[in-house]
């Protein structure tokens, strides 16, 4: 018989043999060929990773089509040749057969999701239409793009291409934004990600509420622990020991929510006791007086009661500090969104390194190199941002970006303006935001609702259309730029072609750019192209740059101060402001004074959580050579409240916040004595619900569920994260 | 088989047609009726697979929506993948695509002169590359019995028990049988019983020639 197949075959076999096997068919274009083939030399790739934001370079080691291993990059500023336990796990993120794989639209609900697989000319041309009708109604503002990772780019360029300003992340309002607004308030300028924490010269670094080295970040853990070697003291205060905290020469188990107390009451010691650096101040700064004067209240007696931490240890550590200054750090760590009054929790950080005089020297904070390599050439100007439309932020007067609950709120009650329409980058909003009804209360307000991610996360269930990007291995990204002692420039450069029907963000911005009526803002040919042409108009070796992955530029100015080489800070008075005047005028303490925070009511503990070294958020949750490692969290409690509660090692609970809220999931006891007895702690990013996320989904129980209400930060917008008070609840 | 049957198309086609429907369906599916083939080539020899064709061809439908939508939750997700099409998730220990298994695959592939094309966005060791495969080896095992080559005719035949053997057979039953069970389209149902029927009939007919 003759098998009739017009376009079913995807089989093609290359040159005469085809004949043979197509007599009873016509090919379609070729969608599977078959050829003769060698075996592959092993290619070395230099890339840097996305498993977590430090992207540290690294070398993609390839045979036959299959990334073999990945190789930390010993050019690279931010891993110098090593890679983490997450980095090293990058084929468990490329080769999850969990990944998203083509576009698929949603022809159910949102949450109960009915999925069709699209073709990317329909799903693109889906969004285009949505905004395009978005634009029409509300005008281009109604629009907004969350956004974490590499990406991101793109998508901000589409997003202001459109005609939209309101683009922001989690890694702001929920986490560091609070710590970068105190600095500003201070020095005038951030502390940096990566932070210019000069760890390796240190001579006395404090850590507050952080437990790096539990955070991975590469380049700064190696620089703590270089620091530590050449017989820096440490003292980290933290209501847990963390790994860092039993290495530290004072563990200082502060009780949750006071650290403010202990940090005013070091201010008070080392003003009161001529510790500071007095020419340092009078050279730099302003305000001595004020805060000399607004401190007086915070005696170490004082302290001890707020904090639990004996007044004689208080000064002890306040004394040895200041006696190694400036070559003192004292960090607050990375994640600072806990209470929502953090802003001047990072404030008094900020001081005690001003008062020390460790901002601008060996061992302290470094002057970073500057550096810049200019955006795509010929590039139109983004539209006028349309005149009249209100601040979503004007309620947080010194957020330095959009909050994400703002945009949220616009969502749910259409003030100060309508938001229809969000596209979802790499955030899974369902587990970074506080408040999940609210945030479901928002989706459904929408009009549109786009997420482009890697895996089927969470957040996936609520969206329209889903856009599979390619793995950080199967793509060209904008370049990764680093302000460290040196600029250093990264390059991300495919290492394999991306996998099923996923799409670097430069190709699905730009094919949705020219159905947008936007081709101008997409000019270029492909993610290379895009690369080489600002490297060639930022005077950089592109060549140079994709063989060895990083190039670093030469820094004229120092990273320390000296005579040539002055700091300037971009406050009001162009000082280090001790005293805050922008902060008093808008009704803000000037000094940061000391506000309780509840504690936990009787039966409850503080929940408090952090990192694992081995997963990044709910991100990696999927991956398969982290999951074999730490495939769920467990809840640390003490092991003398776990003897009275008649709790096990192993034992799995659930827990329920003080409004009633019970965790969807349930978590794995682990007693120690390494933790206070009014608080439990876990890592974030488990409590997964997704089933397509089969390795993560139900595993373990998520802090975000179980805050029973949230704070906003009235200074940026910050939300507390750490407020959540919890009981155990024991099931059979 | 008698020599007549090796003559004929039947094996490489019934591999092909199967392949076929393992594709995301698209509107020349509808319009093929491959099912239909499938059924009429399977009749005389398979009559149980033959059977399950023909319901496939049945339940088919003629709207295309409702197969996308249970072709995407069964093979592509992102929700409850039902029965992922890839042999290494169902072969390997890891139980991740692009395993160790994948690679031996490939590695089969490539020894028989053939690679998948730098424009294939699929995997060595979907359902479908591993149909085709068998159905290629068919072909070129015909051919040889045209030219009366003895030696390339055990040759393939060998080729294509071990191939069934090694990396088709071990995961052919969980994976018709997930869609068997947890499926919710009774085409996808059919098409799955037929599989399982046409391939472990081929796999003993290649067996017993082997013995004869």
């Amino acid at each position: 018989m003759n098998v009739k197949l017009s376009r079913r075959t995807f089989l093609k076999i290359s040159g005469t043999a085809t004949a043979g096997i197509t007599a009873a068919a016509t090919l379609p274009e070729s969608f599977l060929s078959w050829a003769e083939s060698a075996p592959e030399e092993m290619k070395q790739v230099p890339t840097f990773c996305e498993l977590c934001f430090w992207n540290c370079g690294l070398i993609a080691k390839v045979q036959n089509g299959k990334v073999v291993k990945v190789d930390g990059n010993p050019l690279s500023e931010r891993g110098r040749g090593r890679l983490c336990g997450r980095g090293n796990a990058a084929l468990g993120s490329l080769y999850d057969p969990d990944r998203l794989k083509t576009p698929l639209i949603n022809i159910g609900k949102r949450g109960e999701p009915k999925w069709k697989k699209a073709t990317w000319d329909e799903a693109l041309g889906v969004i285009a239409g949505k905004l395009a009708v978005i634009k029409e109604k509300h005008g281009p503002d109604a629009v907004a793009l969350f956004s974490h990772g590499s990406g991101g780019a793109f998508w901000k360029h589409l997003l202001k291409a459109y005609g939209s300003n309101y683009y922001t992340a989690p890694s702001f309002a929920q986490c560091r934004g609070p710590r970068d607004v105190g600095f500003t308030m201070t020095f005038g300028t951030e502390v940096g990600s990566p932070e210019f924490y000069d760890f390796g010269q240190s001579r006395f670094i404090v850590l507050l509420g952080s437990h790096l080295g539990e955070n991975a970040h590469n380049s700064q853990v190696q620089d703590l622990v270089h620091g530590l070697e050449r017989g820096a003291k440490l003292c980290v205060a933290d209501p847990r020991c963390s790994n860092i905290a039993s290495k530290a020469d004072y563990w200082l188990p502060i009780r949750p929510a006071t650290d403010l107390a202990l940090l005013l009451a070091w201010i008070r010691i080392i003003v009161n006791e001529d510790l500071y650096d007095a020419d340092y101040l009078n050279r730099y700064a302003s305000g001595f007086a004020e805060l000399k004067d607004a401190v007086q209240e915070y005696t170490p007696e004082w302290a001890e009661k707020e904090t639990d931490i004996p007044a004689g240890k208080i000064v002890e550590v306040a004394r040895e500090l200041a006696a190694a200054r400036p070559n003192v750090i004292v960090s607050g760590g990375r994640f600072a969104a806990w209470y929502g009054d953090d802003a001047q929790r990072a404030r008094a950080i900020a001081l005690l390194n001003a008062l020390l005089g460790s901002w601008g020297r060996p061992g302290g904070i470094y002057l970073p190199a500057g550096g810049g390599v200019p955006e795509y050439p010929g590039l139109p100007d983004y539209p006028e941002h349309t005149a009249g439309i209100p601040k979503l932020d004007e309620a947080y007067p010194f957020a330095l970006s959009q909050t994400t609950t703002s945009i949220r709120n616009a969502a749910i009650t259409g003030q100060p303006h309508p938001m229809k329409g969000w596209l979802v980058y790499g955030c899974n909003l369902m587990k970074t935001m506080p408040n999940r009804e609210e945030t479901i209360k928002a989706i459904n307000n929408l009009d549109l609702l786009v997420a482009i991610d890697i895996v089927p996360a969470d957040i996936i269930q609520w969206a329209d259309v889903v856009l599979p990007e390619c793995t950080y291995l199967e793509r060209h990204d904008a370049l990764s730029l680093g302000k460290f002692k040196k600029f250093e420039i990264s390059i991300r450069q495919p290492a394999v072609q991306p996998m099923w029907e996923s799409k670097p963000s430069w190709w699905i911005t730009r094919e949705l750019g020219k159905k947008m009526g936007l081709e101008a803002f997409f000019p270029w040919k492909d993610g290379e192209e895009y690369l080489a042409k600002r490297c060639e108009a930022g005077g950089i070796n592109f060549a140079e740059l994709k063989q060895k992955g990083v190039l670093t530029m030469e820094e004229k100015s120092a990273p320390y101060i000296t005579d040539q080489n002055q700091p300037t800070f971009d406050t009001p008075s162009g000082k280090i402001e001790l005293y805050s005047k922008q902060l008093a005028e808008k009704g803000f303490d000037p000094v940061p004074k000391y506000k309780k925070h509840p504690q936990p009511p009787e039966g409850h503990f503080s929940l408090l959580f952090g990192r694992s070294p081995l997963h990044t958020f709910s991100r990696t949750t999927n991956n398969f050579l982290l999951t074999d490692l730490v495939p769920e969290n467990s809840l640390w409690i003490s092991r003398k409240k776990a003897r009275q509660l008649g709790l096990k090692d192993g034992e799995y609970v659930r827990l329920q916040n003080t409004a009633g809220v019970k965790s969807s999931g349930k978590v794995k006891i682990r007693c120690t004595e390494r933790l206070r007895e009014d608080c439990l702690y876990m890592v974030h990013g488990f409590g997964v619900h997704s089933g397509g996320m089969k390795r993560a989904d139900n595993k373990g129980v998520g802090d975000e569920e179980l805050l029973a209400g949230y704070r906003i930060d009235p200074i940026m917008g910050g939300t507390g994260m750490r407020s959540n008070f919890v009981k155990i609840v024991k099931e059979g | 088989m008698t020599d007549i049957e090796s003559l004929t198309t039947f094996r490489e086609d019934a591999y092909r047609l199967l392949a076929a429907c393992y594709y995301p369906p698209t509107k020349e599916l509808l319009e093929e009726n491959c099912c239909a083939l499938l059924a009429v080539l399977l009749d005389q020899a398979i009559p149980d697979a033959a059977q399950c064709a023909r319901e496939a061809e049945q339940t088919m439908g003629a709207d295309l929506e409702p197969l996308m939508v249970e072709h995407a939750r069964l093979f592509i997700g992102p929700f409850h993948l039902v029965a992922p099409p890839y042999g290494s998730l169902y072969l390997d220990d890891a139980r991740t695509v692009m395993g160790e298994s994948t690679a031996r695959v490939a590695a089969f592939y490539q020894s028989c002169g053939l690679r998948l094309a730098d424009d294939f966005h699929e995997l060595p060791d979907h359902i479908a590359v591993e149909l085709e495969f068998l159905s290629y080896l068919a072909h070129e095992e015909r051919e040889a019995v045209v030219m009366d080559n003895r030696d390339e005719v055990d040759r393939l035949a060998g080729l294509q028990r071990e191939f069934l053997a090694t990396y088709l057979l071990p995961w052919l039953e969980p994976f018709t049988r997930a869609i068997i069970d947890d499926g919710e389209s009774p085409f996808y149902q059919a098409v799955a019983r037929c599989t399982a029927a046409f391939v472990n009939a081929d796999n003993e007919a290649l067996t017993a020639k082997e013995h004869a």
